[in-house]
């Protein structure tokens, strides 16, 4: 007896202490925490449906037949995309990646951007870098077939494949005799190959040199040029330079992009949302914890603190993992509410028929766990199963459910299971407690001794 | 359970009855599944048909408008450009319309309404064939009662019933106030999925213990023990999620009530098919008198 009661007395602080530290993450006085290297943002992560802002999506023209490697080209747009986007100044900008119905798609997250034109300009504008050649004259003579006359008008020239993806590094340097500022250009070793190779063939002819589209200037190759640098002199104020350099450091998309979708949400109704949806909760709460104590008396009142405890820990959880908060999100954890204390009702209604049928209350309980058991956790497990399918194919509005659902389940299995279990046991070991009008049943028969 | 055959009757009628609707009335498709564009403005929701005029006369969409409580009103169109949709919030400024701002616009091409609606026949189906496994995974000793995987197939009977059944309640809807089958709504149905399985397991489970303990009496007899004995649970646990759904339905604001709706309808059917549509097929298939 004092053995578990020793055990009672351990469970129970030990309960305190992390319902305490729960209670302590979810005061919104406490924004950040900071164990050791451990540190968390305590700030509820809003989905962009109740903070506001613009979701842009784009389909990554991959060319797979080119020998192009999708997913380099995919990551390669990512990271253009967010240094763009950064140079923006959006706070913390979500740009994803996914492949889906065999296209590639980059999704673009910019909360608290209200205006996308902005935004879309700048993360469309290609900033192109490219090195075209002459024709060569058999090239040419067939250009002039397919045309149909004997003149070509607008330019010859051919693409090389040396483009801004071979860029290292562009800067800003001084001709060293006029002082006007050019363009340095440093290729990685693909590009350094390649812009040797390029300039071997073409000596004495002109190279062209593209920016966004246009031809900047072509100048004549003078010899074989092995070192990966290139200059691009012209007349450039400084600003105009250093803003190229800019753009083209910034890089130039792997591939083209389109805007295939986009959605533009308004900070209000998130600001609405999430009032109205506190209010929900909270009336949906006591509503349940009437019922539970109205139908089930004291061990009614011992699943409400349950639930309650699985409200605390519910919301630590989701600051620390930390879960994104969408409106499907808190759907998801309402109908979790009505869902948590359904390993209770199991549990008191088998209890209640041991009760009817004859058995003492102490006999009545532990049956009842036992019995309750198999149905609980197959219905938990078959909800988690649900809840993984869902996670794994769903879009993020599906997510946001899926994660609160799923998380709503394994922790009201332990507050019901662990945390109601052990305070019935606590509240039943004293006889006095077995009476008609706390158990809400007719007859209680009493221990015989 | 006296006569199970007119509950299969039933069950039957109400799956067929349910396709039909759906075929012929035809759901009115969220714009993720189909591609189109989507505005929320603030607005008077008595306006929506004068938007809808608007749009008609001026810019010849054909636009679904519909008013919501949240004082606003949503506009459905097909894929409009964005030059089109800022003349669109000029003209619905200048008719008086829109009052202070746009909420939201949305536009969806048709390739991601597409993979939308691929994933979510994938997800449902997944999870159907996941249940299954799991079904008879659990119920693997059963005393010599069934063949394990039946359990899978009756509560699988349950599940697809529910699914019509919310569609076809969800189309009739959609016809008249608006409602869409979007991916809100598929998420709503997985959840179901979820919730009407786990009465129907809870149910099985009975109904195996009891048959353990009632050796020799008739089947039917022992389903009907079964459903008498969980009826308490049942109830009650459809009775508090029900109140915590309609906590979030009275106060949730609107962009999530047919969310709600969904998953209300989705609990009652939920409840109602583990009693009386799958027991009754396990019943037949069990081949048990």
């Amino acid at each position: 007896m004092l053995r578990s009661t020793r055990k009672t007395l351990i469970w129970g602080i030990v309960l305190a202490i992390v319902v305490g530290l729960a209670v302590w993450v979810d005061s919104p006085k406490h924004p950040s925490i900071a164990i050791g290297g451990f540190t968390r943002d305590l700030n509820v992560k809003l989905g962009l449906d109740l903070k506001g802002g613009t979701r842009l999506e784009y389909r990554a023209n991959v060319d797979t037949k080119n020998g192009q490697d999708p997913n380099e080209a995919l990551a390669g747009v990512r990271d253009v995309i967010e240094r763009r986007v950064n140079a923006f100044g959006v706070s913390e900008p979500l740009i994803q990646t996914s492949v889906a119905q065999g296209e590639y798609r980059v999704i673009v997250e910019l909360a608290g951007v209200q205006d996308p034109e902005e935004a879309k300009q700048q993360i469309g504008k290609t900033p192109t870098l490219d090195f075209r050649r002459e024709p060569t004259t058999d090239e040419l003579k067939k250009m002039l077939g397919e045309s149909g006359s004997n003149t070509i008008t607008g330019d010859t020239f051919i693409p090389t494949g040396l483009s801004g993806k071979n860029l290292k590094k562009a800067s800003v340097e001084f001709d060293q005799v006029t002082g006007t500022p050019q363009i340095t250009l440093l290729f990685d070793s693909d590009g350094t190959k390649l812009f040797a190779e390029i300039t071997k063939a073409n000596i004495g002819k002109p190279l062209a040199i593209y920016i966004d589209g246009e031809l900047n200037q072509a100048p004549t190759v003078q010899s074989a040029i092995p070192d990966g640098r290139a200059v691009i002199t012209g007349s450039y104020t400084l600003e105009e330079a250093k803003q190229k350099v800019r753009d083209l450091n910034s890089g130039a998309l792997p591939v083209p992009i389109a805007l295939i979708g986009q959605s533009v949400i308004n900070p209000s109704l998130g600001q609405t949302a999430i009032a109205k949806s506190i209010k929900a909760g909270i009336v949906g709460i006591i509503a349940v914890i009437a019922w539970l104590i109205f139908r089930y008396r004291l061990p009614g009142v011992i699943a409400s603190i349950a639930l309650l405890i699985y409200v605390v820990l519910f919301f630590a959880i989701m600051k620390l993992i930390p879960v994104t908060l969408t409106l499907a999100g808190i759907a998801g954890f309402i109908m979790s509410i009505g869902m948590a204390v359904d390993a209770n009702v199991l549990i008191f209604e088998r209890f209640r028929e041991n009760i009817k049928d004859g058995k003492t209350v102490p006999f009545s309980l532990k049956e009842g766990f036992n019995a309750a058991w198999s149905s609980i956790s197959a219905s938990n497990i078959s909800s988690l199963i649900t809840g993984f399918v869902l996670y794994g194919f769903g879009t993020s509005i599906i997510r946001g459910f899926a994660l609160t659902f799923s998380l709503g389940i394994i922790l009201s299995m332990f507050t019901a299971i662990a945390i109601s279990k052990s305070m019935l046991n606590i509240v039943f070991a004293n006889p006095k407690t077995h009476t008609s009008f706390l158990l809400g049943a007719k007859s209680i028969k009493q221990p015989t001794t | 359970m006296k006569n199970p055959k007119i509950w299969m009757t039933i069950s039957a009628a109400t799956i067929i009855a349910s396709t039909l609707i759906i075929v012929i009335i035809k759901p009115n498709w969220g714009i993720d599944f189909i591609g189109g564009s989507s505005i929320e403005i603030q607005a008077n929701a008595q306006d929506a048909p004068k938007a809808k005029e608007l749009l008609a006369s001026k810019f010849q969409l054909s636009a679904q408008t519909e008013g919501t409580q949240d004082g606003t009103i949503r506009i459905k169109t097909s894929l409009i450009d964005d030059k089109q949709h800022a003349e669109i919030i000029t003209a619905l400024r200048e008719a008086n319309i829109l009052r202070e701002n746009e909420i939201s616009f949305e536009q969806i091409g048709p390739t991601i309404g597409k993979e939308l609606r691929t994933k979510s026949i994938q997800a449902i189906g997944v999870v159907l064939v996941a249940m299954i496994i799991y079904l008879a995974y659990t119920f693997r000793s059963t005393g010599g009662l069934m063949a394990p995987w039946k359990f899978g197939v009756a509560a699988i009977y349950a599940l697809i019933h529910d699914l019509f059944l919310v569609t076809a309640c969800f189309v009739v809807f959609g016809k008249i106030w608006g409602a869409e089958i979007d991916t809100l709504f598929v998420t709503a149905q997985l959840a179901i999925l979820g919730y009407s399985v786990n009465d129907t397991i809870v149910i099985f489970d009975r109904l195996r213990s009891e048959w353990l303990a009632l050796r020799g009496k008739s089947f039917l007899e022992v389903i009907d023990r079964a459903l008498i004995a969980t009826m308490g649970r049942s109830i009650n646990t459809m009775l508090t999620t029900l109140l915590s759904l309609a906590a979030a339905l009275v106060f949730g604001g609107a962009s999530i009530r047919w969310f709600i709706v969904a998953l209300i309808i989705g609990v009652l059917t939920g409840v109602y098919s583990s009693i009386f549509v799958a027991p009754p097929l396990l019943y037949y298939i069990s081949k048990r008198k």
